[in-house]
């Protein structure tokens, strides 16, 4: 039977991801939710939700006093106001409440959203992991582990058996060798994964407003790919005229001042690719962001890479342009000249944190 | 020989009143055989319009990275008279560059424009402004006209070559 208190919790949180859900544009385009992250929840500021709450009746209008005095004695109303200066604000009280979500809550709620079809993974299940499994049950063990039904079954048959148990005064007393504990056996299960390779230019012309968007729509990306994926394998590089590889804290805080050459950041793809994950093997998402102000001179080596070693062989290879202060530049154009020609590569134009919403449709709106 | 200075004063009396789609090339010549070649789309009496400006340096052919560096920074201090401050934004090792754009762009509802100056080391040492304008909701940005007094200018040609390391 369900409790009164769990239907209320149930229908609180109904409330709250009903809030949530409205708001989720809101939440996409600012990351708000993004500093908050755990390590499998996240926690989301939701404004005005109003919590019930207990209803005080007025100053001396009656009921129980305690102390001295006599019956019909008046009670005093207490000490004046206080003389303090100020005046009471009249603008309504920003009332902000923290709720949980899982991450899995909150990307069947992106894909709700963006009406995001579910990925189709390429491939077989040709790839294994191992996992404990508690299936058997063993002698010996630690304590935490010991199996109670199966102990005290194992310790009234010996009771029974040898003629000590007394069914009026039931007293079963296991010994050392009734124990049994639970134990696991390491098996590999099948599963399809998921390789996701972020590359971000990082050189002088893209401000801290054009990462705080990559970092925002990353965020996004993540948190699908993590619930179409049973396991999701992520690297990420940053480039200016040389890429490195780099972990996922440095990529979203570096900055240099080096030129930019795209094609440096599809080399050290390609070579992750090679090393780590074999195409045949891996569901590979490529996600590129870039102001588009390449060298010029670059841009052939770039597209001449994508066409040989890169878009062939991945799922996505998704490419935002961010606008930066000096507008959006010409990377883009090169693109759209083979966009026809590969339907995995998705480009988009990000001009500002309203369009990230926009964006991540158009990139994950393929279902592939 | 005439100064650069004087060079241009000679080539802007017989430009004035000229205007056209198709750039008028004029080059001037400085000691150093440093060579600035000016695209003007239109002269008047008092100001210009023009495409480009490029400075070709021949004693920066294979300079350290570090000279071209100097030259951008003593640039970037000196020219504080366009339309918007200059600063250095990306500087490129391997190819023998250096990228200098308005600092901050100049900004407005309907877009943003900025000037654009490259200094490059590679064959030959080799500088080039321009100027550039970025609309809303167009894909990339289109290159604009240059608009400058003739004083200015001639400050800039000025400073332009007194920079050069």
């Amino acid at each position: 039977m369900v409790r009164r208190i769990d239907r209320d919790q149930q229908r609180f949180d109904k409330i709250i991801k009903g809030k949530v859900r409205q708001q989720l544009r809101k939440y996409i385009n600012h990351g708000e939710m993004i500093g908050r992250k755990g390590r499998e929840t996240v926690s989301i500021p939701v404004p005005n939700i109003e919590i019930p709450h207990f209803q005080h009746g007025e100053k001396g209008s009656g009921g129980v006093g305690q102390g001295e005095g006599d019956v019909g004695e008046a009670i005093g109303r207490g000490q004046d106001d206080g003389d303090g200066k100020g005046q009471a604000g009249n603008q309504q009280g920003q009332h902000i409440r923290e709720v949980e979500l899982s991450l899995d809550e909150l990307a069947d709620m992106l894909g709700e959203a963006l009406e995001l079809p579910r990925i189709e993974p390429k491939g077989d299940d040709a790839l294994t992991s191992k996992k404990d499994r508690y299936t058997s049950i063993s002698p010996t063990g630690p304590d935490s582990l010991r199996h109670f039904k199966r102990t005290y079954k194992r310790a009234l048959k010996r009771m029974i058996a040898t003629n000590n148990y007394d069914p009026i005064k039931p007293s079963i007393i296991p010994t050392k060798d009734d124990e049994r504990f639970r134990s696991w056996k390491t098996v590999s299960e099948p599963h399809t994964n998921a390789a996701v390779i972020y590359m971000m230019d990082v050189s002088g012309s893209m401000t801290d407003v054009q990462k705080e968007i990559v970092r925002t729509e990353s965020f996004w990306i993540d948190t699908w790919l993590k619930r179409q994926y049973d396991g999701i394998e992520r690297r990420y590089i940053v480039h200016d005229a040389v890429a490195h590889e780099v972990d996922e804290d440095t990529f979203y805080r570096i900055r240099e001042s080096g030129g930019t050459r795209i094609s440096s950041a599809y080399r050290a793809a390609n070579q992750i690719i090679q090393r780590d994950f074999p195409p045949s093997l891996w569901n590979i998402y490529c996600f590129q962001f870039s102001d588009g102000d390449n060298w010029g001179e670059d841009n052939t080596e770039c597209i001449e890479n994508l066409k040989q070693n890169i878009i062939p062989i991945c799922n996505l290879f998704c490419y935002g342009q961010v606008r930066s202060p000096y507008g959006s530049g010409d990377f883009i154009k090169e693109l759209r000249k083979i966009e026809e020609e590969w339907d995995n590569l998705i480009l988009s134009e990000i001009d500002d944190k309203e369009a990230i919403y926009g964006s991540i449709k158009t990139f994950l709106g393929t279902g592939k | 020989m005439m100064t650069v200075i004087n060079q241009l004063n000679h080539e802007l009396k017989q430009l004035a009143g000229s205007q056209s789609a198709q750039p008028s090339t004029i080059t001037l010549a400085a000691t150093g055989k440093i060579e600035v070649i000016i695209d003007f789309t239109s002269v008047n009496s008092m100001s210009c319009s023009l495409k480009e400006v490029r400075v070709n340096v021949p004693s920066l052919t294979q300079a350290t990275f570090d000279k071209l560096k100097e030259w951008g920074q003593k640039l970037c201090q000196r020219v504080t008279y366009l339309l918007e401050n200059i600063g250095p934004l990306e500087y490129d090792e391997d190819a023998g560059q250096v990228l200098i754009r308005s600092t901050p762009p100049d900004q407005n509802q309907a877009g943003t424009r900025f000037y654009e100056i490259i200094l490059s080391s590679h064959s030959n040492g080799h500088f080039s402004l321009k100027r550039f304008e970025y609309q809303k909701g167009q894909s990339g940005r289109t290159q604009v006209d240059i608009q400058v007094t003739h004083e200015v200018l001639r400050k800039f040609i000025e400073d332009l070559v007194d920079t050069v390391p």
